[in-house]
């Protein structure tokens, strides 16, 4: 995007009005990206915010040449939702054993607490992509929402491009089964009536 | 072609198949029903994730405290060092530390109840003992006397609270892998306490590949994560650690070195079979005022690390001559399934990084001695023996130089 290439070599001169622009241009999809992390709107703009502070202080850090900036503003809002998360459910679980084949993805960990409050309302897929354990979460939110190659997915979430791959193929297995699942329950509900 | 199975389904629809896998799927879902309208309904499944929870996010807005200006102070309290907070962040940092230094202080009570521990005992376990290592402990200032002047050797009580490195190294027969594993010894030299480390994993800023595996703390597996693409290795302690304490983390690694890139001014790369290893393994990053110093860097690397101590165990192919900034202190060759390999240790510090070289080219040696230190000019050739002894004779004029304005090198 040539306007941003601008914004980001002007900020790192010193103009505070390309940083403006930057943070306008962004400030939604940070945000929305924190929300399917995380779940709970006051969270994820606290981290969205916090996102994009870092990335303005520190934008003398970025080469333009060297990567996209949405990628580069990605992986920091992933890393922060990541910390968030880990700070409201101490003590932290290990992330060590869960790729390994057959094993549970789901989590049981307590469902934030928007997902569980308006569950009438809110949608079959939202409530089964937020029960996954965080790094199928992380591949369903970044794949099939942001819309992020398996590169950039590698390089925002810090693996390599297999395991990227693999955990949006795990994923969707076991959001189909979940989703499946809840069909039949509508269904046998129906039939009770 | 058979069928298509539920994982190259998968594969399919996700576009995570070779071209070749994807072109003989589309002949076979061309002649198919069956598959084809299984693809189209697992296309449809996708379709409803995507507009599911594209509905759901697209409905939640930010509030209108989501500014601008809210970022504003931050940006002009920016200096070139690190991090800036904000103050929700601080609050809750304080917080959870708060807690776990009450939960530290209780844990550190009743280990100091038990028995008398070799290497100091701390909140976070016993410290490894790397007499499994090396054969001696981490203070032992043997291997490093060699390495320093006379005059110097006061340098060693450094060895009290810098950071140690141990590493064990494996050099692929091509010369472009390194599988290492390295066991630092840390020390909160801060007078704050530490909830995270920080390692600079360098070669993933030019294009080489450094992966790490199995990080843990004495022993203990611990929190880990990669953080601006790669760039720094972030570790979580899993208590708050205390000025002064000290503990052991330990890592796998593997450096793979990728084409002919060069890496900081040829310091790290593979070169027409020269082997150089400047900055190739998670290195500890510099801390200034209890801060982790995670500036960019922009010219030069000098202000990456505090300086350190290095014993390093290097396996290596036969015959190769290997060159580095840490003295040899043991050699062996050893012959398994009828292949043998080196195996030397090198010792270095203190100093800020361990630098190694390695070549079957380095044929012709020229040597000359100033002050106390002798230097090695190696060239691959006879024909490059001009070369250096001109890189020889600059080197040596510096060092003459040095010594007469700072005192012997």
């Amino acid at each position: 995007m040539k306007h941003l290439d601008t914004w980001i070599e002007r900020w790192q001169q010193g103009d505070e009005r390309a940083a403006e622009a930057i943070y306008n241009a962004h400030r939604d999809p940070t945000f929305r990206l924190a929300y399917g992390l995380l779940a709970n709107r006051e969270d994820a703009e606290e981290v969205a915010q916090d996102a994009l502070t870092y990335a303005l202080v520190n934008i003398r850090r970025f080469d333009p040449s060297r990567a996209k900036f949405t990628t580069w503003l990605h992986t920091i809002t992933v890393s922060r939702c990541r910390d968030k998360r880990r700070r409201k459910l101490l003590p932290s679980f290990s992330l060590t054993g869960l790729l390994q084949k057959g094993g549970d993805i789901t989590d049981y960990e307590p469902l934030p607490e928007s997902v569980t409050t308006t569950r009438e309302t809110k949608s079959q897929v939202w409530e089964a992509v937020q029960r996954l354990k965080r790094p199928y979460r992380e591949a369903v939110i970044l794949r099939y929402w942001s819309g992020h190659t398996y590169r950039e997915m590698a390089e925002i979430l810090g693996c390599p491009v297999p395991t990227a791959q693999s955990r949006v193929r795990l994923a969707y297995t076991q959001l189909k089964t979940d989703l499946s699942e809840a069909v039949l329950e509508n269904f046998n509900l129906d039939l009770i009536e | 072609m058979t069928h298509l199975t539920d994982t190259t389904l998968n594969g399919y629809i996700h576009h995570t198949l070779t071209d070749a896998e994807r072109e003989s799927i589309d002949v076979h879902l061309a002649e198919c029903t069956s598959c084809r309208s299984r693809t189209q309904e697992a296309e449809r499944l996708q379709r409803h994730i995507h507009q599911s929870l594209t509905a759901e996010i697209r409905a939640v807005q930010p509030s209108a405290k989501m500014t601008f200006t809210a970022v504003t102070p931050a940006l002009h309290r920016r200096r070139w060092a690190g991090f800036q907070f904000n103050a929700l962040q601080v609050l809750s940092t304080i917080g959870t530390m708060a807690v776990i230094a009450v939960i530290a202080t209780l844990a550190f009570y009743i280990i100091q109840q038990r028995n008398e521990q070799p290497f100091g005992s701390s909140p976070l376990g016993q410290m490894r003992d790397s007499r499994v290592f090396f054969g001696q402990e981490w203070t032992d200032p043997t291997p490093y006397q060699s390495g320093l002047i006379r005059s110097e050797q006061a340098a060693l009580d450094l060895l009290a609270t810098a950071p140690i490195y141990h590493m064990d190294l494996t050099l692929s027969d091509d010369l472009r892998r390194v599988n290492g594993r390295q066991d630092l010894r840390f020390t909160n030299n801060s007078s704050s306490g530490l909830t995270d480390l920080y390692f600079h994993l360098l070669p993933n800023l030019v294009n080489h590949s450094l992966t790490i595996r199995g990080v843990n703390i004495n022993g203990e597996a611990v929190n880990w994560e990669l953080v601006e693409n790669g760039r720094y290795l972030r570790i979580y302690l899993p208590y708050t650690t205390a000025p002064g304490e000290q503990f052991v983390v330990s890592m796998d690694f593997v450096l793979q070195l990728v084409g002919s890139n060069r890496g900081f001014n040829g310091t790290l790369g593979n070169i027409e079979d020269v082997l150089t290893l400047a900055h190739f393994h998670p290195m500890l990053v510099a801390m200034q005022n209890g801060q982790w110093d995670l500036t960019p860097t922009v010219h030069g690397l000098g202000n990456l690390t505090d300086n350190s101590f290095y014993q390093v165990r290097v396996n290596a192919p036969e015959p190769l001559t290997i060159l580095s900034n840490g003295l040899e202190i043991r050699r062996a060759l050893i012959t398994e399934e009828s292949i043998t390999r080196q195996n030397i240790t090198l010792a270095a510090g203190p100093v800020n990084q361990f630098f190694l070289t390695a070549s079957n080219q380095f044929n012709t040696v020229i040597s000359e001695t100033v002050g106390e230190t002798t230097i090695n000019s190696y060239a691959e050739a006879d024909y490059l023996r001009r070369d250096a002894q001109t890189a020889l004779t600059i080197t040596a004029s510096a060092l003459s130089v040095y010594n007469a304005e700072f005192g012997t090198y």
